[in-house]
């Protein structure tokens, strides 16, 4: 039996693909008929109803031969393709796949129903064809009709057939091939040659077009290849550790960059392209729409979008009560649209791309939006949020409280929605794929939740930290920086109703400590080391995120960065959810990997009880005025013993400490491998005029700028801090390139380096701008950027290019030049987020100002994500730019001074 | 107390074990054996008694796990483990032995555990036959797990 229960998987394996082919087709020909979509289809069917005969399995072959025969009429022209034609072609299709995963083959469904309608179809469709035959000629129509008379008789026949197959088939398998042929030889005789004939050509061309080159692989095989793979990454990271002392590295370096490459193939073949998860809303889509009596119109791009297998197969629940939320609460009735000025088809959009590293699903309807108001009032009412919470929230903010537990049932419970799935069990399913969900809307224009995950989940980038002599790994996806508090600072840990808060840029968030999250009550051995902990004068925490959820760990030290491959827990340990899993760290010890989602749930750490114990300083606008305003996150370190660099902080990839002897020279340069990479090492006293670093260090530290390109490590002898402060930037008193200016940072003066001139020092030929020739004609610049920093870094840039430049520091103060003197600047640069006035009401005003329209705007913002680019230019914005990269902010600006 | 040998993976000894916060008493911690991270339970501490020290003769058994142990399950007995591999911690080996299946007896009334499955008396011994997949998953003994 065994053989034949290979082959009937495989043929399974293939009917499934079949009947995915034959989804996407129907809902191609729903959109417009073509020859070649029934031919596709045509093609499916046949497949399916050959396997089914061949197995013996009556009623998907039965089902199937009725579905071909209509199609192949279709295909013929012996029948006209009509729209009613869609329904019973999609029943047909439904049913043969609920068959399809029926554990006996669909033997026991009832398929009298939709054959049927099949059939039905068939007759309505060839009176069809009668009538317009008649016209013409007589003989078609005669065909057609004996067709299906034909056709009766064949089904007959067939069922016998399979079924003598079934009996014979069972005991003696064997057999199963002979008895076919055998079966298969009164059929010949009977009048289906006629039908048959176009059969084999057809085959053929199908045979053509399948022989791509793929094969199957089990997933199994694949996982475990995964698997393997991460352990060999694993054994490399110890290699390179056991070996770090031994001069000649190269074979040990080339090893380590194969198996990289290797890593980053197998990770390849457990992609897969989304698109397979999107077709299916076609369908669910059209169903709704039928079902709600909306016209919905649904636009699918980015199917080739690549994710990793495990993470398309979670997709496909959350993303269809996205799609049903928005078909049934988003958009509204024909009528209603039509009142608003609408078009009275409805549209969702539903898009993946890749950016960043992740991957951004966007489901997008242009209906009513969510009314915050609304949301509010209920969250109070059911005491998901206070009443003072509810005041301080925007409108974005309150819509965003449909993720809240509480509030996901709605009370407009239809047969749609309100299945049990709540917005809130699709927020945390992304989560526990390692995603975030967000929600855009406003009220008359549409809601848009955008969606990132992770391409992968096997391999995550973490800081590995010790507490309480344990080590732990957390994500960097969760970890949002690492905070250090002295005794001398400002801002203090403080107890208020025994729980620890801090006040984080006048946000609260609670402090944590590992013993309070994995509930280790007061054993001695944990008392010890908790007062431990409080004793030592500087506290050190990360702030982890969970969504909107922030909160602190109190860590003892921070060891190092790591690749880690996250383990899922054994069963008897799943309930600790506060852990992702465990990973074993290069040098083969085992860590557990913290898990922030999992800690505020299993500690029902609700921000907003913490906030309404303490009432804030300031307010909530205030407070985001300061935030906005001049605030600089630097990063302090020295090069020699006394003098103070600083670069700013969103800027740093990353810093780790190196040890000298670890260092290798090659032609002059000196380079470090980490992790299997070389990366240049860059002495700023080659490139500023610093004392030389101190000699017999045996370790440095180094400093990976997050510059597309450049991928250096910047020596430093010390680092000595991360501020966050105002920063009153002074002109350096010597001209040197790379230097931004000076600033006094704790009393002492500081240089801050400008990162993008250094890099154009350090690789010319990658990052000089090729000079433009002369100077530019129109050159009278206008920047506007409430960042003294950034506006100080824009007029460096674009006066070392030659041109005039202009600063304000908001909208208002830029709207107030403008208006002086309408006819001087020839462009405005502008940041987006900025006190006063935004970016987004400046362009309205510019544009609606007759005397200012022709001035071109451009968007110069530190949002890298595509999103905020289209928001920027729909906004009336002519241009967009992004403020990391000098390269950029110069280009976009050219093209409009060049264009005209 | 003895365990079916066809459950069992390896017996290693002399790992390093890395404590889970918060996870029960019992569980002696994680081990990494060759990349593989394996839970390891205190044989003792699941037996109520005492726990298991790490020391020259103390052993850890290894389980295959459920689909390990259908690969080479042979069609008489019903074995079962647990989804994952799973170690336990023991104070040393005291013997192999073969037991037919007439030798095994029901666990007497006064000494019923639910981590114990048979018992085999011979002339000179008593040896309690464990339930790997009770032990293994740590069921119906909640008190364990809190």
């Amino acid at each position: 039996m065994n053989p034949d229960d290979e082959v009937l998987k495989s043929f399974l394996v293939e009917m499934g693909e079949k009947l995915e082919e034959l989804e996407e087709g129907l809902s191609e020909l729903e959109r417009g008929f073509s020859q070649e979509i029934v031919n596709q289809l045509f093609r499916a069917v046949h497949t399916i109803k050959g396997g089914g005969g061949f197995f013996g399995l009556n009623k998907v072959s039965e089902l199937s031969h009725v579905f071909e025969d209509l199609l192949m009429k279709v295909r013929e022209g012996d029948l006209d393709y009509h729209e009613g034609m869609i329904g019973p072609f999609y029943s047909a299709c439904d049913m043969l796949k609920s068959m399809h995963e029926s554990p006996d083959v669909g033997e026991s469904s009832d398929i009298d129903g939709v054959c049927l309608d099949l059939k039905a179809v068939q007759r309505s469709g060839s009176s069809v064809g009668f009538e317009s035959s008649i016209q013409k000629d007589i003989s078609p129509e005669v065909s057609s009709k004996e067709l299906v008379d034909k056709n009766e008789v064949e089904i007959s026949i067939e069922h016998e057939v399979t079924q003598e197959i079934s009996k014979l088939g069972t005991p003696e398998p064997e057999k199963k091939p002979d008895t076919l042929e055998s079966g298969e030889k009164p059929k010949a005789p009977k009048p289906k040659i006629e039908s048959d004939d176009p059969k084999p050509k057809n085959k053929t061309s199908d045979n053509v077009v399948s022989q791509n080159e793929t094969i199957r692989v089990k997933v199994d095989l694949l996982n475990k290849l995964m698997e393997l793979t991460g352990e060999i990454v694993l054994g490399r990271n110890q290699f390179l550790q056991q070996f770090s002392e031994i001069e000649d590295k190269s074979t040990l370096v080339a090893m380590a960059h194969m198996i990289s490459d290797l890593q980053q193939l197998v990770l390849q073949t457990r992609m897969q392209p989304i698109g397979g998860t999107f077709t299916k809303f076609n369908r669910i889509v059209r169903d709704l729409a039928k079902q709600l009596e909306k016209p919905i119109n649904l636009v699918i791009r980015g199917e080739d979008t690549e994710l990793d297998r495990s993470i398309i197969e979670s997709l496909s629940d959350p993303l269809t009560h996205l799609i049903r939320n928005c078909a049934d609460h988003g958009l509204e009735t024909p009528e209603e649209r039509l009142a608003n000025g609408k078009d009275r088809v409805g549209n969702i959009s539903l898009l993946a791309r890749h950016e960043g590293g992740q991957v951004v699903i966007m489901v997008e309807d242009d209906g009513k939006g969510i009314d915050g108001d609304k949301v509010k009032a209920k969250a109070v009412a059911n005491n998901a949020i206070s009443q003072a919470d509810a005041e301080k929230m925007g409108e974005n903010e309150a819509a965003k409280l449909v993720f809240h537990p509480g509030l996901s049932t709605a009370d407009e419970v239809t047969s749609l929605s309100g299945r049990g799935v709540g917005m809130d069990v699709v927020k945390s399913t992304f989560e526990k794929l390692g995603g975030a969900i967000d929600l855009e809307t406003k009220v008359g224009s549409g809601t848009k939740v955008i969606i990132h995950l992770p391409t992968t989940l096997t391999i995550m980038s973490s800081l590995i930290v010790r507490i309480a002599g344990d080590r732990f790994a957390v994500p960097h996806s969760e970890l949002k920086e690492v905070i250090l508090v002295r005794p001398e600072d400002d801002i203090q840990i403080e107890t208020i109703r025994s729980r620890e808060i801090y006040r984080l840029r006048d946000n609260i968030i609670p402090i944590l400590d590992l013993a309070e999250i994995t509930g280790t009550g007061e054993s001695e051995t944990d008392a010890s080391k908790r007062i431990k902990i409080s004793q030592s004068p500087e506290r050190l925490f990360l702030v982890l995120h969970s969504g909107n959820n922030q909160f602190g760990l109190l860590i003892d030290s921070i060891d190092h960065t790591e690749e880690i491959v996250v383990k899922p827990l054994a069963q008897v340990l799943s309930k600790l959810t506060f852990y992702a899993g465990s990973s074993i760290l290069g040098d083969s010890d085992v860590a557990m990997v913290l898990s922030a989602n999992g800690i505020c749930q299993s500690h029902k750490l609700h921000i907003h009880e913490v906030e309404t114990n303490v009432s804030p300083n300031k307010s909530l606008a205030e407070m985001q005025l300061i935030d906005m305003q001049e605030q600089q996150d630097l990063l302090v370190f020295r090069y020699s013993p006394n003098e103070q660099l600083a670069i700013p902080l969103s800027l740093v990839f990353k810093v780790e400490q190196i040890d000298t002897n670890e260092i290798q020279m090659v032609s002059d340069n000196h380079f470090i491998n980490i992790e299997g990479r070389n990366i240049l090492l860059i002495y700023l006293e080659k490139y500023l005029k610093l004392e030389p670093l101190p000699e017999k260090l045996k370790t440095y530290y180094i400093i990976t700028p997050k510059i597309k390109d450049f991928e250096v490590g910047i020596v430093a002898s010390t680092i000595e801090e991360s501020v966050h402060m105002r920063l009153n930037l002074d002109n350096p008193p010597i001209n040197q390139k790379a230097i931004l200016g000076i600033t006094t940072i704790k009393d002492k003066l500081t240089f801050l380096v400008d990162l993008f001139s250094l890099a154009e020092q350090v690789a010319p030929d990658r990052f000089v701008r090729r000079e433009t020739e002369g100077r530019p004609e129109k050159d009278r610049l206008l920047v506007v950027d409430d960042t003294p920093f950034f506006r100080d870094l824009e007029k460096t840039y674009f006066e070392s290019v030659g041109f005039r430049v202009t600063l304000a520091n908001n909208g208002e103060e830029a709207l107030e030049l403008l208006k002086e003197r309408p006819q001087y600047y020839n462009l405005v640069v502008s940041d987006i987020v900025m006190p006063i006035m935004d970016g987004y009401e400046l362009v309205k005003n510019i544009k609606a100002n007759p005397t200012l329209e022709h001035i071109p705007i451009v968007a110069l913002t530190s949002f890298t994500e595509a999103e905020s680019q289209e928001k920027a230019l729909a906004a009336g914005f002519d241009g967009y730019a992004m403020k990391t990269n000098k390269e950029t902010i110069l280009r976009a600006v050219d093209r409009f001074l060049v264009e005209d | 107390m003895a365990v079916p040998i066809p459950c069992i993976l390896e017996i290693g000894r002399s790992f390093t074990f890395h404590p889970v916060q918060g996870a029960p008493k019992v569980i002696e911690g994680l081990i990494n054996l060759r990349g593989k991270v394996v839970t390891v339970i205190n044989t003792g501490l699941a037996f109520g008694g005492e726990r298991v020290q790490a020391a020259d003769e103390s052993r850890i058994f290894i389980f295959k796990n459920n689909s390990e142990l259908s690969e080479v399950a042979d069609s008489e007995s019903e074995l079962e483990t647990s989804p994952d591999n799973i170690g336990i911690h023991v104070d040393r080996i005291a013997d192999v032995i073969r037991v037919e299946n007439e030798e095994l007896q029901a666990v007497p009334a006064n000494m019923i555990h639910p981590f114990y499955k048979n018992v085999v008396r011979r002339e000179d011994s008593f040896t309690i036959i464990v339930e790997p997949s009770k032990i293994l998953n740590l069921n119906e003994s909640k008190d364990l797990l809190s």
